[in-house]
């Protein structure tokens, strides 16, 4: 399947693939979008480079062990969530507690509002990012 | 408050990433640890109270803490020991191969025993009592290259999480009568909780839940099996369990429960227990070979005695007494600082000897002049001579011993007689454990390096407190009756320390040694007699053991082999069947009444997409090979995209196709490894398969309805819709109560249920390690 076009597509949609599922991740939180979409997007960005040039191309592209590199973040997703969530105990609130921050008068921004999910959704990122990848490469050895 | 708890596993995760830089220097950072926990505990001190957390609300399990004298003495005990046997390990482990897991996991098993002995929350106490477990079979099986260890540490898991389920199913029980995991609050009003408890007839269950729970931990009889296996731990891993852990958190379970559950029958039950188990190991302990086996019986034996102490009624001949308690925690005590001495002692002989039999030292006083001292002086509070710590505390007990026997008479007279006779045997054991250090050495033992400072130190140190013990037994007396004041009246100071009358008491220990002297100096014979009929010795428990855990392995292969074929058809036929007939039964048993719902399926464009989707699905059913199916499954799922897209949930569709794609390129990847056909299918597997997608299609079809229809209250929507937002007028910059984001589904999803996102993505992390595992133990040429 490793065609010339298949590859220039593959160069020119993968990163698109990428700032779209950043875009979701952050506007996750007040409309379409969230850690699980992006992740999925992510996943099958990658997916696509897989099968355009070859595990083992991008292997030594990206310079990681792939299947390595999954299980860490996989489990870095899981830790990172367990840690913040966390935090709101030593505030004496329950497990998981979220609170987001407004901060209203930021030059040229005007008014932002900081959720503090976005740790949260940033952990279902990597978790379900690292499983899927695992997944895929495990099947594709 | 919760700091202390959470240091030593903070820094068990921290050992991992340090050990490269420290090496066997980590044994000192984790004794650091251990030190700034116990100084945190010893602010404590004179404190009583409880912190609670919310930690899971809507569960009503909270992190709540509790601090009075008991959970001080042995959160001391844990730290304390802690600190000494990390500096011990240092000089132990040199020699041994080593790793970050030998530290971090004893800082876990710490770390967990900090949490059972300050939990106030009867959940989170079982968590803390299920991680001493798991902890200490990775430290028992730590050589893991030898069969021995590995046994042991599954005899030690096996038999310590039987007691912990035991132990939960007690806590459910009381939560079913009481509404409460609060041990602060059954603790505040014992009597009335036990009363409650009666009237609703839960009360003989609980206390068989709790006892099983407490013996199994302390290895009493019949689960006093897995302390001599134990042995086979490092050396210090063993006297931190005998001493402080493990063994320590069953008699504290015991001592925390005591004050609800005493009564007859708890007297009862403790005493027989304490009382059989004391004199079975004790005379074990007489006629072991090894040192460790020695010690290991002695402690079950001791344990025993400290089990007799909490059993003691707390109204004698009509008064009001908690001498039982107060010896019995004072044992506790005493026993914890000989017994790691005699552990860490035993360690510097095998280390510095290189032998495990008695039988094969001798006068090892030349060569180790100070072991030998600190080994007397031990052996002597482990047989309670007088003068020592371990006579006091033993004193006590024999005081109360007497008590109930004179107080109820008759068989009861037997308990001070067989106690006395576990002493004497207790007398026999220590002397044999000095008789190694006296005496002419054997000519061949002529090379003893003396043992490292960061051994002999700890053990220089246990010994320094025995004797502040012996000089000032009121502080530890003190501690104790800080938490026993709480809950029993006292009615009078007790007397520690030499007697100063001569009494019944006094006798029993004077008699008890009399005897033990007697009965050492026929050692040999008896020794001799005892290892014709070696057979006896573990009682045929190990035996029961193994037999029940080898029918267990049988049944469970038998049940393997019928449902679990290397077919992945097999698995699913049973995986399926078994899902939809729990279903289906948990309809028929709620009843939940549905109606179902025409209105939405009659718009023009879901008709259109509905009848797509069931083109495609025949197509599947259809398709002469798989990449057909597989296109024509995937047209499926794009569908049903197109049908969340119509019914205005964007999210999900977006979700639906990107998924959708990913299963796509995962079958296209795994296509070209499958077998072209399945080939010619019999026909009595095309029935089978007709009967098990229609049962299966059933269960979906009523899950679907019923769960559509019943929906919930209106209360919970508006809820989610007036917070999901932001507040409508605010002062603060931080806000909690609402959820900021104008996506109310993600809202819910990483705010509201956050917990239950967190078990999905939990559910998505273990089901990819799972494929991963079963992908990488496929061998090559086997069928996927």
């Amino acid at each position: 399947m490793t065609t010339l076009i298949t590859r220039t597509v593959a160069r020119i949609v993968a990163p698109l693939i990428f700032v779209t599922a950043a875009v979701l991740f952050i506007q996750g939180h007040n409309s379409i979008g969230g850690g699980f979409i992006s992740a999925v997007l992510i996943v099958s960005a990658i997916a696509l480079l897989y099968i355009a040039y070859g595990t083992s191309d991008l292997t030594r592209l990206l310079n990681i062990s792939p299947s390595n590199f999954n299980r860490k973040l996989l489990v870095s997703g899981l830790l990172l969530i367990l840690f913040t969530g966390t935090v709101p105990i030593l505030f004496n609130m329950p497990f998981l507690t979220q609170a987001f921050l407004i901060l209203p008068h930021l030059p040229f921004l005007g008014e932002l509002k900081i959720s503090g999910t976005i740790f949260f959704d940033l952990g279902v990122l990597f978790t379900v990012t690292g499983s899927l990848l695992s997944i895929l490469s495990g099947v594709s050895r | 408050m919760a700091v202390i708890i959470f240091l030593p596993f903070l820094a068990a995760a921290f050992t991992f990433l340090i050990y490269p830089f420290l090496k066997e220097k980590t044994a000192y950072f984790a004794a650091l640890i251990a030190l700034l926990c116990s100084i945190l505990i010893l602010n404590l001190i004179g404190t009583t109270g409880s912190v609670s957390i919310p930690l899971f609300s809507s569960l009503d399990i909270h992190l709540r803490f509790y601090v009075d004298g008991l959970s001080i003495l042995v959160g001391l005990l844990a730290s304390g020991m802690g600190i000494l046997t990390f500096i011990y390990s240092f000089g132990y482990m040199q020699t041994k191969a080593q790793s970050p897991t030998y530290y971090a996991s004893l800082l876990v098993f710490m770390g967990s025993m900090l949490g059972i002995a300050f939990s106030a929350d009867l959940i989170i106490l079982f968590v803390f009592w299920e991680l001493t477990s798991l902890s200490s079979y990775l430290l028992i099986g730590y050589f893991n290259d030898e069969s021995s260890s590995r046994s042991a540490a599954k005899k030690a898991l096996v038999i310590t999480s039987l007691g912990g389920f035991f132990m939960l199913l007690g806590f459910l029980l009381i939560h079913s009568i009481t509404g409460s995991f609060d041990l602060t609050f059954l603790l505040s009003q014992p009597e009335s909780i036990q009363s409650l408890l009666r009237t609703h007839g839960v009360f003989l269950p609980i206390l068989f839940a709790i006892i099983i729970a407490g013996a199994s931990k302390s290895a009493q009889i019949p689960f006093h099996i897995w302390l001599p296996s134990a042995m086979v731990a490092p050396t210090p891993v063993s006297a931190f369990l005998h001493s402080a852990a493990m063994v320590k958190a069953g008699v504290y379970i015991l001592g925390r429960f005591h004050p609800i559950l005493a009564g007859d029958e708890w007297s009862l039950i403790l005493i027989t227990l304490g009382i059989t188990t004391m004199i079975i190991t004790a005379f074990f302990a007489v006629i072991s070979t090894t040192i460790k086996e020695l010690l290991a019986y002695s402690t079950a034996s001791h344990i025993g005695l400290i089990l007799i102490g909490f059993g003691i009624p707390l109204t004698l001949s009509g008064v009001p007494s908690s001498l039982g308690f107060v010896s019995g925690s004072f044992h506790l005590f005493n026993h914890a600082l000989f017994k790691a001495a005699l552990f860490f002692i035993a360690g510097i002989v095998t280390c510095q000897v290189g032998v495990n039999a008695i039988s094969e030292v001798k006068g090892l006083w030349k060569k180790l002049p100070l072991t030998a001292g600190f080994a007397i002086f031990a052996s002597l509070c482990m047989a309670g001579i007088p003068l020592t710590s371990g006579f006091y505390s033993k004193e006590l007990l024999f005081q109360g011993v007497y008590a109930v026997a004179s107080n109820y008479g008759g068989i009861w007279w037997l308990l001070p007689i067989l106690t006395i006779l576990a002493s004497a045997f207790a007398v026999v054991y220590s002397l044999r454990f000095i008789m190694m250090f006296l005496g002419t050495p054997f000519p061949h033992q002529q090379d003893i390096s003396p043992p490292p400072l960061s051994m002999i130190l700890p053990t220089f140190v246990l010994i320094l407190f025995s004797l502040l013990t012996i000089i000032y037994p009121s502080l530890v007396i003190d501690l104790i009756s800080q938490s026993e004041s709480l809950y029993f009246q006292r009615n009078s100071i007790l007397h520690v320390g030499f007697p100063r009358h001569v009494g019944p008491p006094l006798l029993m220990s004077f008699l008890s040694i009399l005897i033990g002297i007697i009965l050492f100096s026929k050692i040999e014979q008896i020794l001799k007699n005892i290892s014709s009929i070696s057979s006896f010795k573990h009682f045929n428990i190990d035996s029961i053991y193994s037999s029940i855990l080898s029918t267990l392995y049988n049944w469970s292969s038998f049940l393997t082999s019928k449902t679990e074929r290397i077919l992945m058809r097999t698995h699913i036929i049973w995986l399926l069947g078994t899902i939809g007939i729990l279903a289906l039964a948990s309809f028929l048993y709620s009843r939940p009444n549905f109606l179902m719902i025409y209105e939405p399926l009659l718009r023009f464009d879901f008709l259109i997409v509905l009848l797509i989707i069931s083109i495609g699905a025949m197509a599947v059913v259809r398709a002469n090979s798989h990449i057909m199916g597989v296109l024509f499954l995937s047209l499926l799922g794009f569908m049903i995209a197109v049908f969340y897209l119509l019914s205005n949930a964007p999210d999900v569709a977006l979700t639906q196709l990107a998924v959708e794609t990913i299963i796509l390129v995962v079958f296209l990847v795994i296509i070209g490894k499958l077998p072209a056909y399945y080939g010619a299918t019999s026909f009595s597997r095309v029935i089978r398969d007709i009967f098990l997608s229609l049962f299966i299609g059933i269960t979906i079809f009523f899950t679907v309805i019923i769960a559509t229809t019943s929906s919930a209250s209106k209360d919970i929507a508006t809820f989610f819709i007036d917070r999901a937002s932001y507040p409508p007028i605010s002062a603060e910059n931080i806000i909690v109560d609402y959820g900021g984001g104008t996506n109310i589904v993600n809202v819910i999803l990483v705010d509201f249920r956050a917990l239950d996102t967190l078990g999905e993505i939990s559910v998505v992390a273990l089901a990819a390690l799972s494929i991963l595992t079963i992908l990488s133990s496929r061998k090559p040429g086997d069928s996927p």
